[in-house]
Parts: structure tokens; C-alpha cells; sequence
């Protein structure tokens, strides 16, 4: 089952790249934190979300003001 | 670009606090078993901040306060009236003023030992790298995209700690990077039109004295530990850790209000910090 900012989510993918393609993910300027990782966008394409567990994926916007 | 510098009162490393000190800092003091030691350590410690805003002005504000040796002040910009209901440093007959200018005039007001320097600019790399070479920690509290990707840059390629706070809207985040660990670009696109600011988003006044408190209660944990314990990786939550590879992210749900701190994977093909910095090198040479 996948989390997405605490709430269960239908979506199925195989990878954290199609999971931000399903949910049209603006191309620059956001967060994913995977089970507590916060993981670059360079390597979303090789994390595979394999659905014998649960993941829990935070999504948010980085900001930059200060 | 003006530089000003305040010499120092001694030009020995000083090896204990004057009567004065003591008095001044004795509620710190009383924090340790070895206060006196973690204080000088503070007493030589030196820190740029880059950006006098909303965290620069808090940050500025503690470290002068608990007794840094020496902060370089780093803003082009101007007081204007909509900074004042967060930017502490200022008063309504400021505006117009050099920010930076005025930052360093009221922090020697509240305590004339740190060494204060300012530089009224947005640096080049040719003059940020020389403020860096001055300094042992830097910290960002800058506003805006290029920036950031400029101090990161630089930091990496001093070696020197970098402690970064960003505000906006009602958003907060952290990050903590040195040379071991993944860098700010790894995260951020540097092509990245980065929209997410307080002229645009506006800005929490009290999220960003939270933000820039949370900001200097880490440097002041870093700046006056041991260089032993500046090195040892310990847990976060620690009372001696400094997360260095970590993101914070401000959230408030229920009784969880505060930081929550995630470890920030590097980007193997990192222009900056990856392969991408060792094929970039490579073309050069
Ligand atoms: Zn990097």
C-alpha cells in the first residue's frame, strides 16, 4: 500500500519516476521523502516501489525564501 | 563594496574570559560542566551569514548575544517598510538604510566583543570566497535561489560547514551539509525558477524567529563543542548533534510541532558535488 502525505493512495507504480508522472509532479521545486529519504530527483527512475510492503512518501514544496 | 572590520581587543588567542565576560555569560556558563571551555570555544569561533532578513536578523541577534568571536554580515539590500514586522534589527527609521550596515551598528550595541565585519553587497564568487576563507561555519539565510546555489558551491569547495534556513508562506526548512555528505544541488534543480519566496508567498513572522532560533540553537550546539565531537556522527535528537546530510521540514500536526529531519541522499551525477563535478572538471582542464 502507498502512503502519500498520510493518506492511503490508490496509485500503482513501479517506480518513485512513475509515481511522479501519475500524480503530475511539477518538473522542479518539490520534495520526496521516501520512508524517511529524502531522495533526489536524479534517482527516482531506479527506486522501485515494490508492492510487497508499504511505502510512505512525503510530497512537499521547497522553498527558498528567507 | 565597503568592508569594515573592528579589530580585535587582543591579538593573543585568549585563553580565558575577561571579569566582564564572565558576568555577561554566566548564565550560559552554568549550562556545562565545561561552560568555560564551550564558551571560548565561542569566543573563537568565527561565522558568515549570508543575508540579513528575516532568519539573518534572529541568528545574528543569538550569536552576537551568547558571545561569537567574529560574524561577517553579508546583504545588498535595503530596509524597506514590509521587513519590519519580522526583521528585528531594524526600526521604522531605518528604511532606506543599508541593511547590513545597520544589522552590525545595533549588534555592537547589544555586545561589543564579537568581531563584526559587513560586506553592503551580493558577492561575487571572487569576494564571496575570500569572506568564506575568514570564516569557519557558514550559514545561509539568503533569499533567493542563485544564491543559495552559489554559498552551496562555495562551501563545498572551502570544506567549511554549511547551515542553511529557508522561510515562506507558511513552509520552513533546514539544511545542514559539509563536505561528507550530499550538497544542496543534489536536491535543487539550479534551472529551477524558484517562485516560493516571501515577496511572493509572504512569511509567517513567527515561523521564521522559530526557523532562525531552531537555525542558531544548532550553531551554537556545533561552535561549542570540541573539534573531537564536531567530528563524531551522533544521533539526531542528541543534545551535542549538528544532523549534517539532513533536510528539516517544519511541520504541526496534533502534538508533533517542530522540525522533522530526513537524511538527504546525494545525487551520484551532482554537477556540483558528483560525477557531473568530475566530468565538469575534467572539460576544463
Ligand atoms: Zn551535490
Amino acid at each position: 500500500m502507498l502512503y502519500i502525505n498520510q493518506q492511503e493512495s490508490a496509485l500503482e507504480a513501479a517506480t518513485l519516476a512513475e509515481l511522479a508522472e501519475q500524480l503530475a509532479l511539477p518538473a522542479q521545486g518539490i520534495a520526496l521523502v521516501l520512508n524517511q529519504q529524502l531522495l533526489p530527483r536524479a534517482v527516482w527512475a531506479q527506486t522501485a516501489l515494490p508492492d510487497s510492503t508499504d511505502h510512505h512518501i512525503e510530497i512537499f514544496q521547497l522553498v527558498a525564501g528567507g | 563594496m565597503r568592508a569594515k572590520s573592528v579589530p580585535p581587543e587582543a591579538t593573543q588567542p585568549e585563553t580565558t574570559l575577561s571579569d566582564t565576560e564572565f558576568i555577561r555569560y554566566s548564565r550560559s556558563l552554568m549550562l556545562a560542566d565545561d561552560g568555560d571551555s564551550r564558551q571560548l570555544r565561542l569566543k573563537h569561533a568565527r561565522v558568515l551569514i549570508l543575508g540579513v532578513g528575516g532568519l539573518g536578523c534572529p541568528v545574528a541577534t543569538t550569536l552576537v548575544g551568547a558571545g561569537v568571536g567574529q560574524l561577517t554580515l553579508i546583504d545588498s539590500d535595503k530596509v524597506e517598510l514590509s521587513n519590519l514586522p519580522r526583521q528585528s534589527l531594524y526600526q521604522t527609521g531605518d528604511i532606506g538604510k543599508a541593511k547590513a550596515e545597520v544589522a552590525a551598528a545595533r549588534l555592537r550595541l547589544q555586545n561589543p566583543h564579537p568581531r563584526l565585519t559587513v560586506l553592503q553587497c551580493r558577492p561575487d564568487d571572487q569576494q564571496l570566497r575570500q569572506a568564506i576563507a575568514d570564516c569557519d561555519v557558514l550559514v545561509d539565510c539568503s533569499d533567493n535561489l542563485p544564491t543559495r546555489l552559489q554559498l552551496n558551491r562555495l562551501a563545498r569547495e572551502a570544506g567549511k560547514p554549511l547551515f542553511a534556513g529557508a522561510v515562506s508562506g507558511t513552509s520552513a526548512q533546514l539544511y545542514l551539509l559539509n563536505s561528507q555528505t550530499a550538497c544542496y544541488q543534489c536536491l535543487v534543480d539550479p534551472n529551477w525558477q524558484a517562485l516560493q519566496n516571501c515577496r511572493t508567498l509572504g512569511v509567517d513572522p513567527a515561523l521564521a524567529a522559530v526557523t532562525a532560533q531552531q537555525l542558531a540553537w544548532l550553531l551554537l550546539q556545533y561552535l561549542q563543542a570540541t573539534p573531537a565531537q564536531q567530528a563524531s556522527a551522533v544521533p539526531v535528537g542528541h543534545a551535542n548533534s549538528v544532523p549534517f546530510g539532513h533536510y528539516g521540514r517544519f511541520a504541526a500536526s496534533h502534538s508533533q510541532i517542530g522540525f522533522h529531519w530526513y537524511p538527504l541522499h546525494a545525487n551520484p551525477s551532482c554537477a556540483c558535488c558528483g560525477a557531473g563535478a568530475d566530468a565538469a572538471q575534467k572539460g576544463a582542464l
